[in-house]
């Protein structure tokens, strides 16, 4: 099926537009494009963790995990058989999606605060699972974690850490298949169940749908997207550790999604560019620096619950463009009025 | 024969919600379920639905159903609409009504077409694409209602159906129930404390109290039935 060109994917659309043409701007400026790359690789981890979180209404809060296991698993895979990155992605992928199912399990029976119990634990054990010598027979490193991880490269050609551009456009690709499949999904019949067990469980079986395979699908294809652009990020960052495992990253990614708004997509996207943005800027201010992104997630919450897609898109009333476009044009919106009665 | 329910129970802790009931539902009637606030009546309709395991057996239409998951109960034919509307509230009323169409129908129909015939079978057309959150309570019910019938069930249970209603929305709805009973063939099963309104509608009315059966039979004969007068009529009726 062709995908309806709705609102979401022509905002979707406009920003990898925009997107495409930044770097004749900035490709001089190896700091902005880094940000931009790790823009385009949170906006997939949030992405996934709101069509999780905020369209199915799952709790969970593994994403980071499942992200650090497409990271290492990629990593691995390319290390030990000397494979391309670009089978290392997908593999990533694989290896996070599977162990979605695994978690997703456990959580079929459980109810709301319960889900994010089982996933936040989930989040704690992996890394001492993967300093553990387990891990280390893995290839994980251990303590130390992967040092050297192949980057990525295109017909014989081997991309650097110097030169930004190869590595954006492929960030901007990858991204974009990520988040059009998460788009196409949200429209799906996959969708209508997700959002239906979301909104009234008892009612959505008793119409027919099998809440077990939903929750579980929607477990497995959000991990499996997270894990690909974990791989992504193994090959881009080069090294990695346990580290990422920390509070951090997932304050931030919180952040994300609350600035988005949850269920809205393409809002977590907004987010995802908004907060790591933000928490470049916010660099400079050190251990201050994840007190205000706490204070951030508190407030957002209080005072902006349904995120920026709300006051980009409302749902149920005007945008602010359109509102402009309405006092700038007074008259053409009473002729489109007459028309739509 | 189309529903029957042999000595099934269900209890919650020490309570015994639904106590070693039996009965049979005839298709393509109107059966009426009475009984006082907390007699089992919703308790035996999640037991009906494989919301709750119990013991005791369900057979529809010769079909065991205990033991199936719900979502296999509603592909089997049985639907439901719940005493407290449930909506997808995010989603419009044809994504509601899709939803049923689509995970709950095992007829080879196109989705648009069951989804636009039951639109107009109960009435929601302007409503079509609103939210329905946004919804007045009738409407709510209607398009749960809608919901379920786009399922394609033979047999559609209403957990009171007509509470809250004034009384020219409750005279629409019954006759929403009529047409789906005699126009589209639907066995129905319908718990209601207005004793008036079942014995208007239904061929045969159960009367529960504490999780047994009080009495069984034609609405007339029932509410001359002197353990019904005690139990029920004496403190409801009007
Ligand atoms: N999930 C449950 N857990 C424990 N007890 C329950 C549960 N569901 C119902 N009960 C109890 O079982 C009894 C029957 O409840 P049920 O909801 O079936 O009554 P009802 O006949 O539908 O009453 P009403 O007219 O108020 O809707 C009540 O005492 C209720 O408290
Ligand atoms: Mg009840």
């Amino acid at each position: 099926m062709i995908m309806k060109l709705t609102k979401d994917l022509k905002v979707l659309l406009l920003i990898y537009l925009i997107l495409l043409l930044v770097p004749i701007f900035v490709h001089t400026d190896l700091y902005l494009m880094n940000i931009l790359i790790m823009c385009l690789i949170w906006s997939v981890v949030a992405a996934s963790w709101d069509l999780i979180m905020g369209f199915s209404g799952i709790f969970t809060f593994g994403q980071i995990a499942f992200f650090v296991i497409g990271a290492y698993s990629s990593a691995i895979l390319t290390q030990t058989f000397d494979l391309s990155p670009w089978l290392g992605m997908p593999f990533g992928g694989v290896v996070a999606g599977l162990t979605g199912l695994l978690v997703g399990l456990p959580c079929l029976r459980l109810k709301g605060a319960y889900v994010a119990l089982v996933t936040f634990a989930v989040h704690m054990i992996l890394a001492p699972l993967l300093k553990s010598d387990l891990g280390r027979a893995l290839g994980t490193g251990g303590s130390q974690g992967i040092l050297t991880i192949k980057p990525m490269h295109f017909w014989g050609y081997s991309f650097s850490s110097m030169e930004p551009l190869p590595w954006f456009y492929t960030a901007l690709f990858i991204s974009l298949l990520c988040l059009l499949a998460v788009y196409r999904i949200i429209h799906s019949n996959w969708g209508l169940a997700f959002t239906a067990i979301r909104d009234a469980e008892p009612f959505a079986k008793s119409l027919g749908i099998n809440g077990f395979k939903y929750k579980l699908v929607v477990f497995g294809i959000t991990s499996f997207l997270t894990g690909i652009i974990g791989g992504f990020y193994a090959h881009y960052v080069g090294v990695l550790s346990t580290r990422i495992l920390g509070l951090n990253l997932f304050l931030i990614l919180m952040v994300m999604l609350v600035i988005g708004g949850l269920g809205r997509f393409p809002g977590a996207v907004i987010g995802a560019y908004l907060a790591t943005f933000l928490s470049e800027w916010l660099r400079p201010m050190g251990n201050y620096r994840m007190l205000i992104f706490g204070g951030l997630v508190v407030l957002l919450v209080v005072y902006m619950p349904q995120g920026i897609a709300e006051i980009l898109f409302p749902q149920d009333k005007p945008g602010p463009l359109e509102r402009i476009r309405r006092r700038v044009f007074p008259k053409e919106r009473r002729a489109s009025l007459s028309n739509d009665s | 024969m189309s529903l029957k329910c042999s000595h099934i129970s269900k209890q919650f802790g020490r309570l015994k919600a639904v106590d070693t009931l039996n009965f049979e539902v005839q298709t393509g009637e109107i059966f009426g379920i009475a009984g006082p606030n907390g007699a089992g009546k919703t308790t035996l309709f999640n037991m009906i639905t494989g919301m709750y395991t119990y013991s005791g057996s369900i057979a529809f239409d010769g079909r065991e159903l205990n033991g199936l998951p719900a979502y296999r109960i509603c592909r089997a034919g049985i639907a439901r609409t719940f005493q407290i509307p449930q909506l997808f509230a995010s989603l419009s009323v044809s994504d509601n009504i899709r939803a049923g169409a689509h995970f709950g129908s095992r007829r080879n129909k196109p989705e648009a077409e069951t989804i636009e015939e039951i639109i107009d079978f109960v009435g929601l057309g302007e409503h079509r694409d609103h939210k329905a959150a946004h919804l007045k309570l009738l409407d709510k019910k209607l398009a749960m209602i809608g919901a379920a019938l786009a399922t394609h069930p033979r047999l559609l249970l209403l957990d009171e159906p007509i509470a809250g209603l004034n009384p020219s929305e409750i005279t629409q709805s019954l006759e929403l129930f009529y047409r789906i009973n005699q126009e589209l063939g639907i066995t129905i099963l319908i718990i209601e404390h207005f004793m008036k309104v079942l014995t208007e509608l239904s061929q045969q009315l159960l009367i529960l109290e504490n999780g047994k059966k009080v009495c069984l039979g034609p609405p007339h004969e029932v509410t001359r039935d002197q353990r019904v007068i005690e139990c029920y009529l004496g403190e409801d009726h009007d």
